[in-house]
C-alpha cells in the first residue's frame, strides 16, 4: 500500500478511477536508479527525479523501498552514541565553532572506545535516509507496475464508505476472504448469483451513518478479491467533501499481482484424520463451495455426495443452534460431529444428524449417516 | 427477558423486548444485516434513561470492565481553583474544564479518577504526553496504569492512549472504561477523532484544554461529545500567582544574499499572478481560492509553488541557525526549548550544536530517553518541530525560542506556555523572524490577543 498523498486519480462526473500505469517505463527507471543508490535517502532523491509527477515517482519508490533489505543497525548503540554526544555537548557548553564540535566527537569516541569517524557515522544513523541499502528486491519493472496499480486501487479505497465485490464461488478463496473480513472486524452480506457470490463489505457503524472509518481495512480486502480469476469491485469513495463512484473489474483493470492463496490447512488434526479415513471409502470433497444462508457465508468442512459434514470442537447448545439451524432450514442435509468431552447439554434435542464422538470421530460411528451419500472412490 | 443490550464494536445492539417507544428514537436504527436494532455507543446513557422512564427492564451486557474499583494510593492535593474545577465537573460528571497551560489540569483529572473510582481511558495527543501522564498517574495509582501507543499496548485499570491509537482501538476496548479523559480536548471535534467519543459508551467524560475554541467552529460539538464547559479560569486570573511572568524579545535576521535574491524573484512571480487575477487575500480562507485554482490552472500552481518556496526560505534560512548560537551563548546553564516549523531546520540546529531533537520521525525509544534526560537536567536544550507544541511538562524551562511557526495564536500560546510553569524569575521568549519578508506579519498576527 502507498500513502494516500501519492494517490493519482481521474474524475469524470461522479465516476473516479486511479490513473493506472499502463506501461513499465516509469517502474523500470525507479528500479534503475535504485541500483546506484547507496542509502535510502539517495534512492528517494534519485527516484523523485525520474518523473515530473512526484506522486508517481514517490509512490513507486515507496513500494520498492518496502521490499529492500537495509543494513542492520544496533539501535541501542546508535541511541547510546547520540545520548553521549548530546550530554557531552550540554555539559561542555554547546559548540559554536566547527573545532568545538570536533572536540565533542573526540571526547565521546574515547569515552566509548570507538573511532571518531565511527561515532560521527553512528550519530547520523538515527535518520532513516542514512541507512544503507544492502540488497535490492528481486522485482522486475512488470512486478513493480502491478504492485503499483494494486496500491492505487487500495489508496483510492482508503476513503471508501463500503465496497461491493463479485467473485466465483471457490471455497479456498471465499474462506480466506471471509477470514480476513472477520480479522479486520468488518461485516459482510453475501448473496448467491449462480456460480458467483456477491458481497457488500462495511462495518457496524455503517448501519447508522456513512463513515470512512473502515476505508483502510476495506482496502486491505482488495488483494483477496483481485486474486480471483474473475472479479468485480464497486465502491463509494469520499474525496474532499464529494462522493464518487468507483467500479473496476478483471476485464478492464490493468494486470495486478496475484496473491498466492494456498490450499487451506486442515483446521485440526481431528479433521485430517477423519478425511483420511473416509476418503478411503467414499469420494470426499474437502472445502466444498460456500453456502449462503440469510446473507451469511457458511463453508462446511467436507462434502460427501450431497451431504455436508462439519466437525465441531468447541460448542455450546446456543452455538450449534445458531450455526446449523439455518443451514437445515435451507434444506441442505448436514451431519454435525461433536466432541463428547465438550458436549454439555442434551444435544440430541438440538437437531437431527448430530453425532457425538469420543476423542476423534470413527468411521463406525458415522457410517450409517454417510452411507446413502457415499459413492465409491473408484 | 426484557430488553437486552450488548456491545458491538463501537455500537450498542438491542435484542429481546424492544418497546416501540425505543424503536422509534431518532438515534436508533434497525440493522437488517443482523436483524437487530443498533445505536452509536455514545447514546448508551440516553437509551438507559429512556428505558427507565418507560419502566422497561434492561439486561445490560454492555460492559466488560477493565477492572473493578480504582483506588488512589495517596491523597490528591489540589489548589483552591483546581478544587473548584473538580466540584463543578462532579455535579454532572461530564464537561470541559478550561484552564491555562501550567495551572495543573492533570491534577484535576487525577482527582476526578480518584473520586469516581472507575476504570478510565486517558486520551492525549502525543507519545511524550503518554509518558508524562503515565508517570504522574503511576504515583497515585501504582501498578494500575497502562499505556497504549504505536507498538506498545499494555492495558490496565487506567490506560493512557494517543488520539491516533484510540481512534482505531475504541472498537475493541471502548466498553472497558466508564470514564474518558481527553487532554487538549480541542483536538476531539475533528472528523476522525470525534469517533473516539461517539463509539464509547462511557457515561462520564472530562475534557481539558487551555483554549477550547477552534477556527473551524467545531468546538460547539464538544457539548454533546464531552459536555459543556463547566469551569473556566483565565491566564490573567492566575498570572504571576501560579504561573511565571515572561518577556518576549524579537530577533530579526536577514536572508543570505542569494536567498534574498531568490525570495524577490519568487515574490514577483507570486504577486504578478495575484494582480493578473485580481485576487486579494484578506483572510486565510481567501488563500484557499488559490489552492483550488491551482488544481486546474498551471499558472496558479506555479504561483502556489512560489509561495511555498518563499515560506520555506524564510522559515529555514541558515541565518536562523546562526541566531540560535547567539541565544545559546547568552543563556549558558538555562533550560531551553527551541521550536521550528519544519523538521529540516530542527535537524540543522541539532547537527550544528549537537542539541537533541524530538520530531515525529525519530524512534519513540530515543524520544523517551531524551525527554528523561531533559527532565533530569542532563541536557539543557531540546529542538523540536511541532510535536512538543502541547503539554510537555518541564517545570524549569526558562527560555523558549521560536524559530518558525504559523500565524496561529493558539500555537504561540501553547509554545510559550512551555516556559510558564511557576518559577521565581521571569521567563524569556525569543522569536526569530526574517526581516523584510512576510514572516514579520505572520509573527505579528500570532501575538494578537496575547498579553
Amino acid at each position: 500500500m502507498i500513502p494516500i498523498d501519492y494517490l493519482r486519480v481521474a474524475k469524470r462526473g461522479r465516476e473516479v478511477k486511479p490513473k493506472y500505469l499502463r506501461d513499465e517505463r516509469a517502474a523500470a527507471e525507479v528500479i534503475q536508479v535504485a541500483k546506484s543508490a547507496k542509502t535510502v535517502g539517495q534512492f528517494r532523491k534519485a527516484a523523485e527525479a525520474t518523473s515530473p509527477d512526484k506522486k508517481l515517482s514517490r509512490g513507486l519508490a515507496h513500494l520498492l523501498e518496502r521490499h529492500m533489505e537495509l543494513e542492520k543497525l544496533d539501535a541501542k548503540l546508535v541511541a547510546r552514541v547520540r545520548m553521549e554526544v548530546f550530554k557531552t555537548a550540554s555539559q561542555r557548553g554547546y559548540p559554536l565553532t566547527p573545532e568545538e564540535r570536533e572536540e565533542i566527537f573526540r571526547l565521546v569516541a574515547s569515552r566509548l572506545g570507538l573511532g571518531v569517524d565511527e561515532v560521527k557515522k553512528l550519530f547520523l544513523k538515527a535518520y532513516e535516509e542514512n541507512r544503507e541499502i544492502v540488497k535490492l528486491p528481486d522485482i522486475g519493472p512488470d512486478d513493480l507496475t502491478r504492485l503499483y496499480n494494486l496500491a492505487l486501487i487500495q489508496a483510492l479505497l482508503f476513503k471508501s464508505l463500503y465496497i461491493k465485490a463479485k467473485l466465483p464461488n471457490s471455497p479456498t478463496h471465499i474462506k480466506s476472504l471471509i477470514r480476513a473480513v472477520k480479522g479486520y472486524r468488518l461485516m459482510y452480506i453475501a448473496e448467491a448469483r449462480g456460480q458467483f457470490l456477491e458481497f457488500t463489505f462495511d462495518g457496524p457503524v455503517s448501519a447508522l451513518r456513512q463513515t470512512e472509518r473502515y476505508g483502510t481495512r476495506l482496502a486491505k480486502l482488495v488483494p483477496y478479491i483481485t486474486s480471483a480469476d474473475q472479479w468485480e469491485i464497486e465502491a463509494e469513495v469520499k474525496i474532499g467533501e464529494r462522493k464518487y463512484h468507483f467500479k473496476e473489474s478483471w476485464k478492464s483493470a490493468p494486470p495486478l499481482p496475484k496473491t498466492p492463496i494456498g490450499a487451506e490447512e486442515f483446521d485440526s488434526s481431528i479433521e485430517q484424520e477423519f478425511y483420511r479415513q473416509v476418503s478411503r471409502l467414499c469420494k470426499v470433497e474437502r472445502e466444498p463451495e460456500a453456502i449462503v444462508v440469510d446473507g451469511r457465508i457458511y463453508i462446511p468442512d467436507f462434502k460427501i455426495g450431497d451431504l455436508y459434514v462439519e466437525i465441531v470442537g468447541f460448542w455450546t447448545p446456543d452455538y450449534l443452534k445458531r450455526k446449523y439451524e439455518k443451514v437445515v432450514k435451507a434444506g441442505k442435509p448436514i451431519l454435525v460431529l461433536v466432541a463428547e468431552e465438550l458436549a454439555m447439554a442434551t444435544w440430541k434435542e438440538l437437531m437431527p444428524n448430530v453425532v457425538i464422538f469420543k476423542g476423534r470421530p470413527r468411521l463406525s460411528d458415522v457410517y450409517k449417516y454417510i452411507k446413502p451419500y457415499c459413492f465409491a472412490r473408484r | 427477558m426484557g430488553l437486552v443490550i450488548t456491545w458491538d464494536r463501537g455500537t450498542i445492539l438491542l435484542e429481546g423486548e424492544v418497546p416501540n417507544e425505543i424503536k422509534t428514537l431518532s438515534f436508533i436504527k434497525f440493522d437488517s444485516r443482523v436483524g437487530k436494532y443498533r445505536a452509536l455507543a455514545i447514546y448508551y446513557p440516553r437509551l438507559l434513561a429512556v428505558a427507565k422512564s418507560l419502566g422497561q427492564e434492561v439486561e445490560d451486557r454492555v460492559w466488560g470492565l477493565q477492572c473493578g474499583e480504582v483506588r488512589p494510593a495517596s491523597e490528591v492535593k489540589l489548589r483552591a481553583y483546581q478544587e473548584e474545577a473538580l466540584r463543578a465537573w462532579m455535579r454532572t460528571k461530564r464537561g470541559v474544564v478550561v484552564m491555562p497551560t501550567g495551572s495543573g489540569k492533570t491534577h484535576v483529572a487525577i482527582a476526578a479518577i480518584a473520586q469516581l473510582k472507575e476504570p478510565a481511558l486517558v486520551v492525549v495527543p502525543t507519545v511524550e504526553l503518554v509518558q508524562q501522564w503515565h508517570a504522574k498517574l503511576r504515583h497515585y495509582f501504582p501498578g494500575r496504569v497502562g499505556v497504549w501507543y504505536g507498538e506498545e499496548k499494555r492495558e490496565s485499570c487506567i490506560t493512557v492512549i494517543t488520539y491516533d491509537s484510540a481512534y482505531t482501538a475504541v472498537e475493541a476496548i471502548g466498553n472497558r472504561y466508564k470514564l474518558l479523559v481527553f487532554d487538549e480536548v480541542h483536538h476531539l471535534p475533528s472528523q476522525s477523532y470525534r469517533q473516539i467519543a461517539e463509539l464509547s459508551p462511557a457515561p462520564h467524560r472530562l475534557g481539558l484544554t487551555a483554549t477550547p475554541e477552534r477556527a473551524d467552529g467545531l468546538h460547539v460539538d464538544l457539548d454533546w461529545l464531552v459536555g459543556p464547559v463547566v469551569y473556566r479560569i483565565t491566564a490573567s486570573e492566575i498570572r504571576g500567582v501560579w504561573t511565571a511572568d515572561y518577556e518576549i524579545e524579537i530577533i530579526k535576521v536577514r536572508l543570505r544574499e542569494n536567498e534574498a535574491k531568490l525570495y524577490k524573484e519568487l515574490e514577483a512571480k507570486y504577486l504578478a499572478y495575484l494582480r493578473k487575477k485580481g485576487l486579494k487575500f484578506r483572510s486565510p480562507s481567501d488563500f484557499q481560492k488559490l489552492v483550488i485554482l491551482s488544481g486546474r490552472d498551471p499558472r496558479a500552481k506555479e504561483a502556489l509553488d512560489a509561495w511555498h518556496e518563499m515560506r520555506r526560505l524564510v522559515l529555514e534560512t541558515e541565518a536562523k541557525v546562526d541566531a540560535v548560537g547567539e541565544i545559546l551563548s547568552r543563556h549558558r546553564g538555562s533550560k531551553i526549548l527551541i521550536f521550528t516549523e519544519y523538521t529540516s531546520l530542527a535537524r540543522s540546529v541539532s547537527e550544528r550544536y549537537l542539541i537533541p531533537l524530538i520530531t515525529h520521525d525519530m524512534s519513540p525509544y530515543e524520544r523517551e530517553q531524551i525527554m528523561a534526560m531533559f527532565r533530569r537536567g542532563e541536557v539543557k536544550a531540546i529542538v523540536t518541530g511541532k510535536v512538543l507544541d502541547e503539554g510537555v511538562d518541564v517545570p524549569d524551562v526558562d527560555v523558549v525560542v521560536i524559530l518558525g511557526g504559523t500565524s496561529s495564536a493558539r500555537q504561540f500560546i501553547q509554545r510559550m506556555g512551555r516556559a510558564l510553569r511557576l518559577k521565581p524569575h521571569k521567563a524569556k521568549i525569543y522569536e526569530v523572524v526574517t526581516a523584510s519578508t512576510r514572516e514579520v506579519h505572520t509573527a505579528r498576527r500570532r501575538k494578537k490577543g496575547v498579553s
